[in-house]
């Protein structure tokens, strides 16, 4: 299980990401002391950090450089102030990558996970999500199921991950679309449901009948 | 011509007074019984000293006329090249050109001064409202990541487009903002901006084409994103059903277009030429509660900036085709 410092001084946010981080799996500390922000990092020794630029106290290029005498551990950048000066600066302080707020949950999983798998996962087993046995392996973009392993569409994919990583809940047609669009996919409604369609017949035939749930003029459910 | 009848006004009197003292001096010569020869000839030596000295002294004024002519393309920046003042009275008029002049100057460094706080408080405040946007933002997608929270998230980025309006508007007054013009993969620009208002293409209905390009054009990414988000949020806006159609197409070896082009509400043939002016938002703003004027006005400024053309064709009812115009970049190393 990866560790991840949240340094970030607006409460709700770092609580949210951190709630959210936790659903993930990832063990999460926040920064309290924004005055030994370096002490709490050592004490903590995170494999990735999440660092907020304006800080109470220094800001976040301060803290990063001060990170980087030690250790060479990834650090991603959160910032309002998302114009060219800031990304350059935050780059040459040694920060691995940038996220402009406000960001999206998601594109800040993908990024921490993309992050993490370059810098410790020379193995290259990939992310995957569990339900019912099925393992989605989002690198490689497969579905495994009792031995027998199947390739999946990139639409295939994301439908299956989004299903997956909201297990118990109902999600909407017009989410499924938004996230496909979102990965460059610009489906139409009857297009989402020829994919979804296609999906299920792959899944049963390696034995996943009903895996997923039609909840019928709103969306879809994972069985 | 205007200058010589104000010169002979301006001294009107002091000719009429030699005159008369001429027709005094000849009366008394003419009583006195002086031959005419003599008369004429004293008559004549007054006159010709006359004309003598006005010459002269018009010669002068001519000059300084011609020099505050040419101050009057100069004088906005600088009094330097100010005459020294010949009598106390253009000293004083000199005086008061220095004191218009200098309460000129503090004024518009007033001016400047509160443009450039106002500037950098817009800024500020972006930067402190993006705060709040990202919690509330974060709150919503963890309370609802399948759906029950999209009408709010939806104007929450209404909010978020109509921030980083503010934030581009106010760096495009500032003169410091810069525009790095580089080589930008069109392709990644389109794809993000459409990204971007995926929420938007889904909760409308409406359809995309767009088969991907490989072209890579002149321009500042950051700006130009800005541009074709704005556009396609346009498009979005003003269409209720069809699609839209987004297509690259190539010029010659130098030029090429990006094409964005929806089956919207069109725009209206008397408000076609005017859709680019600030505050400007012609019939459909009427009909339409979310039009500002602004968004083709800031389109229209930083497309300037960077050197694209753009132009915008529509008939009323069946669509809008907007076209811009870059400049390849060279890909040979």
């Amino acid at each position: 299980m990866y560790r991840i410092f949240i340094v970030e001084d607006d409460e709700i946010i770092a609580k949210t990401v951190k709630r959210h981080l936790e659903r993930w799996d990832y063990e999460t500390a926040l920064a309290l002391d924004f005055s030994n922000v370096l002490g709490e990092f050592l004490n903590f020794a995170p494999q990735l950090v999440l660092m907020d630029i304006k800080l109470p106290f220094y800001n976040g290029y301060h803290w990063c450089q001060e990170i980087r005498k030690i250790s060479k551990v990834p650090v991603i950048f959160l910032s309002s102030a998302s114009d060219n000066l800031n990304i350059v600066m935050a780059v040459n302080m040694g920060g691995d990558d940038f996220i402009p707020k406000p960001f999206d949950l998601e594109v800040l999983t993908a990024k921490i996970q993309a992050i993490l798998r370059r810098s410790y996962d020379f193995l290259g087993q990939g992310i995957v999500i569990e339900h019912r046995g099925a393992i989605l392996n989002l690198s490689e973009a497969t579905l495994i199921y009792q031995e027998e392993k199947m390739e999946l569409t990139k639409n295939e994919l994301r439908i299956l991950q989004v299903l997956m990583e909201n297990k118990d809940k109902v999600v909407t047609r017009d989410v499924l679309m938004t996230k496909l669009w979102e990965s460059d996919s610009y489906v139409d409604e009857n297009t989402l449901s020829v994919n979804i369609n296609r999906l299920r017949k792959k899944l049963s035939a390696v034995g996943l009948s009903d895996f997923i749930f039609t909840k019928k003029g709103i969306g879809y459910r994972l069985g | 011509m205007n200058f010589f009848i104000s010169y002979v006004k301006s001294n009107i009197k002091w000719i009429l007074s030699f005159l008369l003292c001429e027709g005094i001096l000849f009366t008394l010569m003419v009583m006195n019984g002086n031959p005419w020869e003599e008369v004429c000839y004293a008559v004549f030596l007054g006159v010709f000293l006359l004309v003598l000295v006005f010459f002269a002294d018009g010669i002068g004024r001519w000059k300084r006329y011609r020099k505050l002519l040419e101050m009057e393309y100069s004088v906005a920046f600088s009094l330097e090249r100010m005459e020294n003042p010949q009598d106390i009275l253009e000293q004083e008029y000199q005086k008061l050109l220095s004191i218009l002049f200098e309460e000129k100057l503090r004024q518009e460094n007033g001016a400047l001064e509160m443009q450039r706080e106002m500037r950098e408080y817009y800024a500020m405040w972006v930067h402190q409202i993006k705060t709040p946007i990202s919690a509330l933002k974060l709150l919503l997608q963890e309370k609802g990541p399948v759906g029950e929270m999209e009408e709010e998230l939806r104007e929450l980025f209404f909010i978020e487009q109509y921030v980083e309006m503010v934030l581009s508007y106010a760096r495009l007054e500032s003169e410091t903002t810069d525009f790095v013009v580089a080589p930008v993969k069109l392709d990644e620009v389109i794809r993000s901006s459409v990204r971007k208002y995926a929420r938007m293409f889904v909760h409308k209905k409406i359809s995309l084409e767009y088969e991907g390009t490989s072209e890579v054009v002149l321009s500042d990414k950051k700006w130009l994103q800005f541009v074709t988000e704005q556009i396609l949020s346009n498009a979005i806006k003003y269409t209720s059903k069809g699609k839209i159609n987004i297509s690259v197409k190539k010029e010659g070896t130098k030029h090429i277009f990006l094409v964005i082009a929806d089956t919207g509400i069109g725009i209206r043939e008397e408000d076609l030429p005017r859709i680019c002016e600030k505050g400007y938002t012609g019939y459909n703003g009427h009909a339409h509660r979310r039009s500002t004027g602004i968004g083709l006005y800031l389109v229209n400024r930083i497309r300037k900036k960077l050197g694209h053309s753009l132009s915008v064709y529509s008939r009323e009812g069946e669509g809008t085709k907007v076209v811009i115009g870059f400049v390849l970049a060279d890909t040979e190393e």
